[in-house]
């Protein structure tokens, strides 16, 4: 276990560093730079050039990125030249309003669209899985803006139940349903989708399987075989569903933090990546790739436990 | 009365003139508002003051105004921080027209009203005096004073600042050439005769906000700096602004508000739902595209102004088939204008006539009446092309920007250029692609292309950078501020713009606007087929919000009821 989790460490700081560099080299490939984003179209090219020069963007790229990483790494994120502030507190505090905001749309969505994939697989066939399955798959289809749009002009504009601009809740349980609901349904609506159909899959294997019917045959009762054979074994396919989602859940949601302009991570990279600045841009792929990194150890772990042959293998 | 005051009165009397350019015009010159009603009586006849102020919410002049309040407005996200030497989108200078003033302010009809500066006069068309305003207080409760002015102009005509307004100055103003004269008196010496020079001390160009002496680039947004109606409190990127009301503002009756509340959006959509879901209060840039359920909303009032935005649809006059003028004209005359009008803003625009006078400029007034309005005519399209040796029709391929109705209009070109024999194909890029950077810059490459221009000031500011010979593109795109995309080069219209740059009599000034109009209509560089209404849309709680000009933001006369 000890070693499987140091490897695991070694490749992950492995993968971070390759994907600084595929940062900083898709930066370069980028066209224009953060003189100009700063400047505008109006600046003349000497201007431009002036600034960028004084921001030390026009050294090789090789210098800036030992430059950059050997700030990073000791703590010193830099400075956003395009915002004039500090990276860190910047990048830190979005990343937290983006969990948030993805932590809330798992803990509903996920025990609710396991249990009805499971659902829909103990009623194989029949209508209560057609309509689980369909509804699924249609939500997927519904893109986040069409279904935020709906929920925003019903419960927020007519209705009036809800802000239209999503802020950073307070502990306040009230405040958090309040803040948090409506920009999460769109997440959940593609999330069950996914998530349910796993399970379901899952569960239909996990019930046509071997030693389901040397169970059901032994005489065990339903419900134990359920839940002792059953859903162990289906669920693991679900929970690396679950944890490649989370990577979406982070830094996938430019459209919703758009919508509800919530102030979340996944614009901050869009925004740096278009503006050239790389300080915030590497900060926040990086946070994210971390996030994702952390998201698949738990679901290996997770998977470790409910496993028994992964475990012992290592 | 002096002699060019004598003058506008005797253009209005022979008829020259119509009543509101000359209160227009007379603003320009900084002539005060008693000595304008003046004239006006000496031209005899009607009532005095003319059209001024022409749509704003509510009464702002009203009796019962409400004191206090928060105004609470939604604006686009300003691209980079937020500082009035640099900014270049409306997002920042929106946020920075709060804080900050400027020596005059333009209302909806382009009326300069005095601001930081009481008057302004001309002892020639190249040298300006400005009166500055007396006990005004910075923020920080020191005085403003003319080396403050001084030391703005400076800063903004530096060729080794950041200054964004650099373009705008060029060949106008160079750095040096403001004279602080006495205690309350500034003097700018241009480089030549520029008649419309107030406007660019204004808003329209919008980086000529008065800081003071001392003041360093970036630290805007630290707060507490400018001369305006309201002090910046709390300023967090990419999220919003808070102003607190100043107490020591200049003019003691104002503001009405207690404080002012920035919220900013990335996209159109979320503004619109949070002012009908009244989370905000204002959309001072409401674009047409993508708001229109407010304009059927019953909570929502919508402010409409003329404007001088307008699309160029240039044709490369140096490249096969446009260097042919006779192509250029059919295309022209292929486009149903009142057609695009109805189908791309249901009317809310005005119509184009292929040059830069625009209707709502004071000085295009003739320009508008005496070129003849180009119509939709096939058979003139067709004559044309078979003198142009396209008997047979022509292929074209017309790239634009994914950006408001600009698709729309491309569609519109291509399906208005069929019957004459032309085959558009379109080509639509996202904005970003379009505009690109450096040496890569499809929008000044493409033979045949769409590009959005912002309202300006006046017809100088529309024409120097994307109609002259100067602002032509060199092959590697490295000149700055030269966007001339059609590379037209033409010394008569030329030498016409600049003579109307720096002619004094308001007469024989429209007599050039008509010569250079009929020259650029004829030639047809580009297509110009209307000039935008501008909305902003409101609470119907909202009062004495100006309706434009265009994005710019005056709110110290806003109130709530």
């Amino acid at each position: 276990m000890r070693r499987f989790l140091l490897t695991r460490l070694a490749l992950t700081i492995v993968t971070l560093v390759l994907v600084s560099i595929l940062v900083f080299g898709v930066a370069e490939v980028l066209p224009g730079d953060v003189g100009r984003t700063i400047l505008g179209p109006f600046a003349s090219n000497e201007q431009v050039a002036r600034l960028n020069h004084e921001l030390g963007v026009d050294r090789p790229l090789l210098v800036r990125y030992v430059d950059w990483i050997s700030g990073f790494v000791r703590g010193d994120w830099g400075e956003s030249a395009l915002l004039n502030v500090p990276v860190r507190p910047l990048v830190l505090d979005r990343l937290a309003n983006s969990l948030i905001l993805g932590a809330f749309a798992l803990v509903l969505i996920v025990p609710f669209s396991i249990f009805m994939g499971v659902i829909a697989a103990l009623k194989y066939g029949r209508a209560t899985d057609r309509v689980i399955s369909v509804t699924g798959l249609s939500l997927i289809a519904l893109p986040e803006f069409v279904a935020g749009v709906l929920l925003l002009v019903v419960f927020a504009v007519k209705l009036g139940w809800f802000p239209v601009s999503s802020s950073v809740p307070s502990a306040n349980p009230v405040d958090i349903f309040r803040q948090l609901l409506l920009p999460s349904i769109p997440l959940m609506l593609v999330l069950f989708g996914y998530i349910s159909r796993m399970a379901r899959a899952g569960t239909v294997e996990v019930l046509q399987s071997d030693y389901t019917r040397t169970a059901m045959l032994k005489g065990l009762p339903r419900r134990t075989v359920i839940w002792r054979h059953v859903l162990r074994n289906s669920l693991l396919p679900t929970i690396s569903v679950v944890s490649v989602q989370i990577g979406y859940l982070v830094g996938g949601l430019v459209v919703v933090e758009k919508l509800f302009n919530y102030p979340g991570v996944g614009k901050l990279v869009l925004d740096s990546a278009i503006g050239h600045d790389l300080p915030v841009l590497e900060a926040t792929v990086l946070m994210i790739a971390v996030l994702y990194m952390v998201s698949n150890l738990v679901a290996d772990l997770l998977y470790g436990i409910l496993n028994p042959r992964v475990r012992f293998a290592r | 009365m002096g002699d060019y005051e004598y003058h506008l009165v005797e253009e209005v009397r022979a008829g020259r003139m119509t009543r509101r350019d000359l209160v227009r015009r007379a603003t320009v010159f900084g002539i005060s508002a008693p000595t304008i009603a003046a004239l006006l009586a000496a031209c005899g006849g009607g009532e005095g003051g003319g059209e001024t102020g022409a749509a704003t919410t509510g009464g702002a002049a009203s009796a019962n105004v409400t004191k206090g309040g928060t105004g609470r407005f939604g604006i686009t996200v300003p691209a980079s921080d937020v500082d009035p030497v640099t900014m270049f989108n409306t997002g920042a200078i929106m946020t920075s027209q709060v804080a900050g003033e400027y020596l005059c302010f333009p209302d909806p009809v382009y009326k300069l009203d005095p601001r930081l500066a009481t008057k302004w006069e001309a002892s020639a068309p190249d040298t300006w005096t400005f009166t500055i305003r007396q006990s005004v207080k910075w923020h920080d409760g020191s005085p403003l004073t003319v080396d403050d002015v001084v030391a703005t102009f400076d800063r903004l005509t530096d060729p080794k600042s950041n200054s964004a307004a650099l373009s705008a100055f060029q060949g106008i103003l160079s750095k040096g050439n403001v004279e602080a004269v006495d205690k309350q008196t500034v003097t700018f010496h241009l480089d030549r005769g520029f008649v419309d020079f107030p406007y660019l001390v204004s808003p329209f160009n919008y980086n000529s906000i008065i800081l003071p002496k001392n003041y360093e680039i970036g630290t805007f947004t630290n707060g507490g700096i400018g001369t305006g109606p309201f002090i910046l409190k709390e300023y967090t990127p990419k999220q919003g602004a808070r102003f607190d009301k100043n107490p020591n503002y200049w003019d003691p009756a104002l503001p009405h508000m207690d404080a002012v509340e920035i919220k900013y959006y990335d996209d159109t959509p979320p503004i619109v739902l949070a002012l009908q879901a009244g989370e905000i209060d204002a959309f001072p840039q409401t674009p047409f595209q993508g708001s229109q359920a407010l304009f059927s909303d019953p909570n929502i009032t919508v402010l409409q102004d003329r404007s001088s935005e307008y699309r160029a649809m240039h044709m490369r006059v140096d490249k096969a088939p446009f260097d042919n003028v006779k192509v250029r004209q059919a295309i022209a005359s292929c486009l149903d204008r009142p057609g695009l009008v109805e189908g791309l803003f249901q009317g809310k625009a005005e119509l184009g006539n292929d040059h830069a006078f625009a209707p709502i400029y004071p000085p295009s007034e003739k320009a508008t009446n005496e070129v003849e309005q180009r119509a939709q005519d096939y058979d003139l399209a067709k004559q044309l092309l078979t003198e142009a040796g396209h008997e047979g029709g022509l292929d074209v391929e017309l790239t634009t920007e994914r950006f408001l109705e600009i698709p729309q209009y491309a569609q519109f070109v291509q399906q208005q250029c069929e019957p004459a024999g032309i085959n558009v194909k379109l080509n639509v890029q996202d904005q970003a692609t379009y505009y690109g950077t450096g040496k890569n810059q499809p929008w000044l490459v493409v033979p045949f292309g769409i590009v959005d221009w912002g309202a300006r000031g006046s017809a100088s500011q529309t024409i120097a950078p994307a109609y002259l010979c100067t602002s032509v593109p060199k092959p590697d795109l490295s000149n700055s501020g030269a966007w001339n995309s059609a590379y037209w080069c033409n010394k008569q219209f030329d030498k016409l713009v600049f003579q109307f740059d720096q002619e004094l009599d308001e007469a024989k000034r429209m007599d050039i606007a008509v010569q250079a109009a009929q020259l650029q209509h004829d030639e047809v560089p580009s297509v110009i087929a209307y000039w935008i209404k501008e909305q902003r849309t409101t609470r119907t709680n909202v009062h004495g919000l100006p309706a434009g000009p265009t994005f710019h933001l005056d709110v110290r006369e806003m109130y709530l009821s």
